[in-house]
């Protein structure tokens, strides 16, 4: 792929609000999660676990449980943190630094989900201690963002940027980008 | 009355109201409209308002879902949204 496709790609991803109901295969899911493991990892701790929700009861559940999450998702992949391994190898900062983590993974996935046509939306607005409760997670194991995973009923129009030279300074802060 | 359907607002509600006090102030206001649109969703399938009154819900959810992601880009959009579903509501 060449730089211009990439930045293309980039530019291509939307967070999708409405879903047709039509499932994601499994195989699908699982190539995110690949494109998820191959993220950037603070130390390479990789405290990090990946849950594939398609079962629709538990589904329910969750969306029930998370305000953010809009327009009836078939599939969800739920990003959590092992705050066991983040504390015990990255120290104070580990439990930090394993957020940015999930962040990056989080990207990776909604990258290779937009070079595959399928649509995503990453949420953070839902109900944590429900939600780890919903899946049964150990309790050394939290749900940090969902991203909710499936086919488009309506793609979104882009939002607004800020322009580059309104956010980036060069060398120091007066460094002005020129337009 | 549907009853899962009804835990299912109940579920949302409380969610929310502990959402709201770390996510950004604009989102008291979406989950709150979003709300009355699930509120009115449920009235109408479970026959709770009359034919007339379902026609009336129906407009009020479909303005508001059509409008309530302005909220994260489009302000004055989200609260010309708002206005509009008050004076529905008010002239009905």
């Amino acid at each position: 792929m060449d730089s211009g496709s990439a930045l293309n790609l980039i530019k291509n991803r939307r967070s999708v609000r409405v879903f047709d109901n039509k499932k994601v295969n499994i195989e699908e899911l699982i190539d995110l999660i690949e494109a998820a493991i191959w993220a950037p990892s603070g130390s390479n701790i990789q405290a990090w676990f990946y849950g594939i929700v398609d079962e629709e009861d538990i589904l329910e559940k969750i969306k029930s449980f998370s305000p953010g999450l809009f327009g009836d998702p078939p599939n969800l992949i739920i990003l959590c943190t092992d705050n066991k391994t983040a504390f015990k190898k990255g120290g104070k900062m580990g439990k930090e630094v394993v957020i940015y983590d999930i962040a990056m993974a989080a990207e990776n996935i909604l990258l290779l989900a937009t070079a595959k046509n399928l649509a995503t939306c990453c949420v953070k607005s839902f109900n944590k201690r429900a939600v780890n409760k919903i899946l049964k997670l150990p309790e050394y194991v939290s749900a940090e963002l969902i991203i909710a995973v499936g086919f488009a009923q309506r793609i979104p129009v882009a939002p607004k940027r800020k322009q580059l030279n309104q956010i980036t300074f060069i060398n120091e802060w007066e460094g002005k980008l020129n337009e | 009355m549907n009853n899962k359907e009804f835990y299912k607002v109940l579920a949302y509600l409380v969610s929310s109201a502990r959402g709201c006090l770390d996510e950004p102030p604009v989102y008291g206001s979406l989950r709150m409209i979003d709300s009355v649109r699930m509120l009115a969703k449920l009235f109408k399938e479970n026959r709770l308002v009359d034919e007339q009154d379902a026609l009336l819900l129906d407009k009020i959810g479909y303005i508001i879902e059509e409008n309530k992601f302005s909220c994260m880009d489009n302000e004055e959009g989200f609260i010309q949204m708002l206005d509009d579903v008050v004076d529905i509501l008010v002239e009905d």
